[in-house]
């Protein structure tokens, strides 16, 4: 059965169901709302960003679904940064959509695409200085001069062999 | 706001110039004053403004304005010096990676960026946070040399939940604490140390890894009361101590044996009939004396155990790309997968590349090979195969080496014949690996495989009344040769396929489990996680 999805700039998407329930957030409300062809808002999502998550959702729809007690709970051995070839074609979109895929599938509860999207600024940000990566996102030093000089004196620290 | 804001800083700068700001009085120290002063004030009145107008404009920067924890997740992917790097790109950025301490809990020596400075910044914002710690070691001529030891390495060792590439030497003798932190353990014996006064027994130890060089040590008692994996390298003593040392620990789950020489069969078969043996997810015998396989390839072992691995000692020259010489056996779940060479140097089980699960089927307390539904057999030719071992057969996956340029040459008809047909009655799916790089191999073009192989299909069709499941082809060097026949196959098989790559890898096939992974390679390298109970995909419906 298909299933409705209105974005925060009111365009619908009809999806199939199981597509639809890639989304752990979609899947629990239609399993509040039982069989209903109510059509579920997504506030937080525009048109074109839920498109592109919906391709992923099509795409990876017979992958099994993660499950709560998964080694990801090891948090600090989460070091890979692998992608498979389609996600990694899927993922090259300009810098905004990249974010705006990151906090859909955050918002979404959809935990492997939210892996792609991480994974992928983190293999951006790899080996980079601070100056190259704010050049990279068009960030600005905001740093107070407590901070800078915490950071002054870390460095130093670092350089220590 | 901002606007009215950029108004009022304009009008300041038409007030005064750089250029007009000149020192012209005689004493230069009151106008040193005044100008340090005028500094300091417009530090003070701009500063926070400067900062907060900063803030502002990286508030709309999807980069900078990340809640925290997507930033802690990217943070994760990265290691210990690109997070510090990170710390001081923005104020969002530095509060998110100071916020977490997992993220400063990992302290490599061996990544190229280690330095005892970063180690100290990380110690300090890992907070009470555990450490995962690796030790660099590395062979300078034929010793082993610890590089990069912080000056205080038991400090770190206190604090740590993990360790990989931990020398013996770097333990002072009778060091009697039981770092109840300790979680996973990977030590190094150093040969040119004393080890026999060396009693390190952490108490609440579940990952035991120990490479011996060929040195005594002491295993105390202790350590075996929460283990779940233990694996032991180059331990010199014999087989049968072997074995009652490990069944000692009734939680173990992992066991690996790897280079273990010592050719002594003492007391083999005499085991204490007390002796409980754990239920072992994975035993992996990998280069082992024979005398090992004879101790630990018994039934009561067996029946305990999920994988089996056994490697042979000598890899063989075998000329097939076969991705390792080893015997694998999942004894749980009834598969069975073959990836071995060819009459290798297991001499217990006798392998042979024809009859290689004879000796253990001969055992027949040992392996139920009529439950067996899939079997993936690799790199050594199946003249004879023996299918009436495998009635339950429902996925068979092999390679064919028809040139002779190979030493041994496996035809598609030495497995896809009658036998075949007549044996494996619930066969489902073929996947089928041709790698036959010259084109003239057949003398008769009815040899040739797309020749052949419809008439296996065809004679499947007459015996069971029904078309051939699925069938899934990778020829490497002439897949034009199927395609051109599609119409044929698609005819005589439920679902066929040509893939355009070795499909050994897919989700399709149950894969060796990983052994649990004690030290790290390299900074950002994968680790996989800590090993998950095996669970095959194929044909679980």
């Amino acid at each position: 059965m298909p299933v409705l999805l209105v974005t925060s700039d009111n365009e619908q998407f009809r999806v199939e169901k199981v597509v639809a329930q890639r989304s752990v957030l979609i899947k629990n409300m239609l399993e509040d709302v039982g069989e209903s062809d109510q059509p579920i808002p997504l506030p937080n999502v525009t048109a074109p960003v839920l498109k592109k998550v919906l391709e992923y959702c099509d795409h990876h729809q017979t992958d099994p679904l993660p499950t709560g007690d998964e080694p990801s709970a090891d948090e600090s051995r989460k070091r890979t940064t692998d992608i498979s070839e389609w996600d990694q074609k899927f993922i090259t979109v300009d810098q905004e959509m990249l974010f705006e895929i990151i906090l859909a599938a955050n918002y979404l509860d959809i935990k492997p695409l939210l892996d792609v999207g991480c994974k992928t600024v983190a293999n951006m940000i790899k080996g980079k200085s601070p100056e190259e990566i704010r050049k990279l996102f068009n960030i600005v030093n905001d740093f107070t001069p407590e901070e800078e000089a915490q950071i002054k004196k870390e460095n130093e620290w670092a350089e220590d062999r | 706001m901002l606007a009215e804001v950029a108004e009022f800083l304009d009008s300041i700068t038409t007030l005064v110039t750089g250029d007009e700001i000149k020192i012209d009085i005689d004493d230069r120290e009151e106008a040193g004053y005044l100008i340090d002063s005028a500094v300091y004030r417009l530090d003070e009145s701009f500063g926070p403004l400067l900062t907060a107008l900063r803030r502002e404009r990286n508030s709309v920067v999807s980069a900078a304005c990340l809640p925290t924890n997507i930033l802690i997740k990217i943070l994760l992917y990265n290691g210990a010096w690109d997070v510090f790097l990170a710390t001081q790109v923005c104020h969002t950025w530095r509060r998110a990676a100071l916020s977490h301490p997992p993220l400063w809990s990992r302290i490599n020596m061996k990544s190229k960026n280690y330095s005892s400075g970063l180690a100290r910044i990380q110690l300090e914002h890992s907070g009470s946070h555990p450490l995962d710690i690796t030790f660099s070691l590395i062979d300078q001529g034929g010793q082993i040399v610890n590089q990069n030891l912080p000056a205080q390495p038991l400090a770190l060792i206190e604090k740590a939940s993990s360790i990989a590439n931990l020398s013996t030497r770097t333990i002072p003798a009778m060091w009697t604490n039981d770092l109840p932190l300790l979680n996973s353990l990977h030590l190094v014996v150093d040969p040119s140390t004393t080890t026999s006064n060396y009693i390190l027994a952490p108490s609440n130890l579940r990952h035991y890894s120990v490479d011996f060089q060929q040195q005594k040590l002491s295993f105390p008692r202790t350590i075996f009361a929460n283990l779940k994996t233990l694996h032991l390298r180059m331990i010199p003593e014999p087989a049968s101590k072997v074995l009652a040392i490990v069944f000692s620990s009734n939680d173990l789950r992992e066991l690996v044996l790897d280079t273990c020489k010592n050719r002594e069969d003492l007391a083999i078969g005499q085991i204490d009939s007390t002796v409980r043996f754990p239920s072992l997810e994975l035993l992996y015998l990998k280069e082992v004396a024979p005398p090992f396989l004879s101790c630990f390839l018994r039934s009561e072992v067996i029946s305990e155990t999920t994988n089996l691995r056994i490697e042979p000692r000598q890899p063989t020259p075998f000329q097939r790309p076969t991705p390792a010489s080893s015997v694998w056996i999942d004894l749980d779940r009834n598969y069975v997968l073959f990836e071995h060479g060819a009459g290798a140097g297991v001499t217990y089980v006798k392998l042979s590349d024809v009859y290689a699960l004879g000796p253990l089927y001969n055992v027949s307390s040992l392996v139920i090979f009529q439950h067996v539904t899939t079997l993936q057999w690799m790199g050594a030719h199946i003249k004879n195969p023996p299918f009436r071992w495998l009635p339950s057969l429902i996925s068979l996956t092999f390679e064919c080496y028809p040139s002779d340029q190979h030493i041994q040459q496996q035809y598609l008809r030495d497995v896809a014949g009658s036998h075949l047909v007549s044996l494996c009655t619930h066969l489902k799916y073929l996947g089928i690996l041709i790698y036959e790089p010259t084109e003239n191999t057949y003398s008769n073009p009815e040899d040739r495989p797309e020749v052949e192989f419809p008439r296996f299909l065809r004679r499947w069709r007459d015996v069971h009344g029904e078309v051939f499941s699925e069938v899934e082809i990778y020829d490497k060097y002439r897949p034009g040769r199927w395609a051109q026949m599609l119409g044929t196959f698609q005819d005589l098989t439920g679902r066929f396929e040509i893939k355009n790559h070795p499909f050994m890898d897919s989700a399709r096939f149950p894969r060796f489990p990983d052994t649990r992974r004690f030290a790290v390679e390299e900074e950002g390298e994968s680790r996989p996680a800590a090993k998950m109970k095996f669970k095959p995909t194929i044909w679980s419906a």
